[in-house]
């Protein structure tokens, strides 16, 4: 939401600046769930990557006085997850060989590597949060059609509709998220996820 | 690092879009900078793949809330503008205890001192061999007692049965009516053994989860003015709602949920003290199974009811806890162990029945308590690498765990 609204972002770094912790709340809101994703596709413990975050944030909170852009602190905060996993890794490794030693650089595999899942963790949260932006009634369809994949008719159960209004609200779902594409926007991005399955379901 | 203008083109891309010139060029450039650029493309196309991502999402955001206090809690320690590195007091313990080894989940362990310092001595020996944790599977019993084992079951039809078909999607079982019902219920349980969770749809659209050595019981088709289930282990419902027909779950043949339309777990383990209900959503009213309504509780989202198993406990008052802690309660689903203040006894409970071992306690139970979590993925020895630096002493003979004074 924060990137959406760039008129608040002077405010809030002021916030931040000061230590604000609901601005904190804000800016925790917005990146944490997509830090633990990334975090997970690179470590795969569920966790541990919450842990990494964690500290990413309170490290981040020491230097906050040190930021201009939140841009910049979305980047801060995920290469220090990126370095954190790395350690992480690369001690269970050493573990397993019986290894003492921990490397300080990052090869550069490591890097591109984490710098593709780092985009592939931005993306996947543009998706779900245009699903979360959706008005509930079209919301609640698409989450169990496509996260639960339940079908046409299990859905009308669960909702208390009939199947004839589950198939109207997934059209009218995918409609609005058709026509964001149309006004799409660097910040206002659109939800392909159900573009994909509105052509094959 | 992450352009918010090269999100959109790919974005733009993905949906089939046409791109400028200039677009054009910069995604081909991004793809081409690493094999994992391109793959990372594949990725984003793939249906499958970006339902298990959003439904990962979905099961990190369940622990948000209650990171926010760690990392509340933790700050509020730090001084403005301190000089040092700020790290969380736990990671601290957890760096101590990784100069020696490391969890393979990387879990972390804190120990009385006290205790520590009693139960000194011998260095205990585990056998090399490995017990792998649990995996998605389950028993479905059918109408007719036909017992099926779902653990390597394909996508499709699972069985006929009367008036329905039973079918696995995605690993998760689901009921579709192929006529009009008998009106006579058919009963269907499905049973999960210690190393096994798994999920399913009820015929009336409710989702349920089952921890490892649970089971429900349920009709084929739901009729008549009541939804009633039959559960023992630990559930997560997430209840479809449906007017004037509540939703009733017989806990362990003790303890009656009434439920109208809602997100909750029971956990009606027999080898635990007591019965717990914890309400995530909606409404729910709970009572001993041989007492009547006047004897109920009615909770509220974050609420957690207890009610004790021992005999002629129906008399007791039935204990309602505030400020559950409800990302604790459902660390399971998220394959999770959270052990955040749980003594050992408890603990090994968890792992008898995720690990498929019998735990013996050849002295007294030692009193040591645990914080931490760690993913439920990782093998028996790993996990017990880490007790040992809790100074608990045990062996392995089979699957037998025995802890030694």
């Amino acid at each position: 939401m924060v990137a959406k609204h760039f008129h608040i972002e002077p405010e809030l770094l002021q916030q931040l600046s000061t230590g604000d912790e609901r601005a904190l709340r804000i800016l925790y809101n917005e990146y944490y769930t997509s830090l633990v994703f990334f975090a997970n596709s690179m470590i795969h413990d569920t966790a541990q990557a919450e842990d990494i975050v964690i500290t990413a944030f309170t490290r981040y909170w020491d230097k906050r006085t040190q930021f201009e852009a939140l841009a910049a602190i979305k980047a801060y905060l995920y290469t220090l997850v990126r370095n954190d996993c790395y350690k992480y890794y690369h001690r269970e490794e050493a573990r397993k060989k019986h290894l003492l030693a921990v490397m300080d650089t990052l090869p550069e595999e490591y890097v591109a590597y984490a710098d593709s899942r780092m985009v592939i963790a931005e993306m996947v949260q543009q998706i779900h949060r245009e699903i979360e932006q959706l008005n509930p009634k079209y919301r609640d369809v698409i989450y169990l059609l496509f996260v639960e994949e339940l079908s046409i008719k299990e859905t009308a159960y669960q909702l208390q509709i009939s199947e004839n209004n589950v198939r109207k609200r997934k059209e009218r779902a995918i409609e609005l998220l058709r026509s964001r594409i149309v006004r799409a926007n660097l910040g206002n991005l659109v939800l392909f996820y159900l573009v994909i399955h509105g052509k094959t379901h | 690092m992450i352009s918010e203008a090269l999100l959109h083109i790919i974005t733009l891309h993905l949906n089939d879009e046409p791109l400028t010139a200039t677009q054009e060029h910069a995604l081909q450039e991004w793809a081409d900078t690493s094999f994992y650029n391109e793959e990372a493309l594949k990725l984003l196309n793939d249906k499958e793949f970006l339902r298990n991502a959003i439904q990962q999402r979905e099961d990190t955001a369940l622990a948000r809330e209650e990171n926010w206090q760690k990392l509340l809690q933790q700050i509020k320690r730090q001084p403005a503008h301190s000089t040092f590195r700020p790290v969380l007091l736990w990671r601290q313990h957890w760096k101590a205890i990784a100069a020696f080894l490391v969890l393979a989940a990387g879990a972390l362990w804190i120990w009385h001192a006290n205790s520590l310092q009693q139960q000194r001595a011998h260095t205990n020996r585990t056998t090399s061999q490995h017990i792998s944790p649990g995996t998605n599977g389950a028993l479905l019993k059918l109408a007719n007692g036909t017992l099926l084992v779902l653990d390597t079951m394909k996508n499709g039809i699972v069985a006929e049965q009367k008036d329905v078909q039973v079918m696995l999607r995605n690993g998760r079982l689901a009921y579709a009516a192929t006529g009009p019902s008998s009106g006579v219920p058919a009963y269907n349980s499905v049973i999960t053994p210690k190393g096994r969770q798994f999920s399913l749809v009820l015929p009336d659209g409710t989702l349920v989860w089952l921890n490892a050595a649970s089971s429900i019981r349920y009709p084929t088709v739901f009729t008549g003015k009541e939804r009633k289930v039959e559960v023992t282990g630990q559930v997560y419902f997430e209840v479809a709602p449906r007017a004037g027909i509540p939703f009733l779950v017989n806990a362990n043949n003790r303890a009656m949920i009434e439920v109208l339309g809602t997100h909750f777990d029971v956990n009606a383990y027999e080898n635990e003290n007591n019965i717990a209900a914890t309400l995530l959503q909606g409404k729910v009213r709970i009572r001993y199974l041989a007492t009547g309504n006047h004897a109920s509780v009615v909770l509220t989202p974050g609420q957690q009811a207890l009610l004790q198993q021992a005999l002629n406990s129906m008399h007791l008052p039935i204990t309602v806890i505030n400020h559950a802690d409800t990302a604790k309660v459902i660390a399971w689903k998220r394959g999770i162990f959270n052990f955040e203040g749980a003594g050992l006894y408890d603990m090994m409970h968890e792992l008898e029945r995720w690990y498929d071992i019998e735990v013996i306690y050849e002295g007294a139970i030692p009193d040591i308590q645990f914080f931490g979590k760690m993913s439920k993925s990782v093998q028996l020895t790993d996990l017990l690498e880490g007790l040992k630096v809790s100074d608990i002493h045990f062996r392995i003979e089979g699957r037998k765990l025995i802890v030694m004074p």
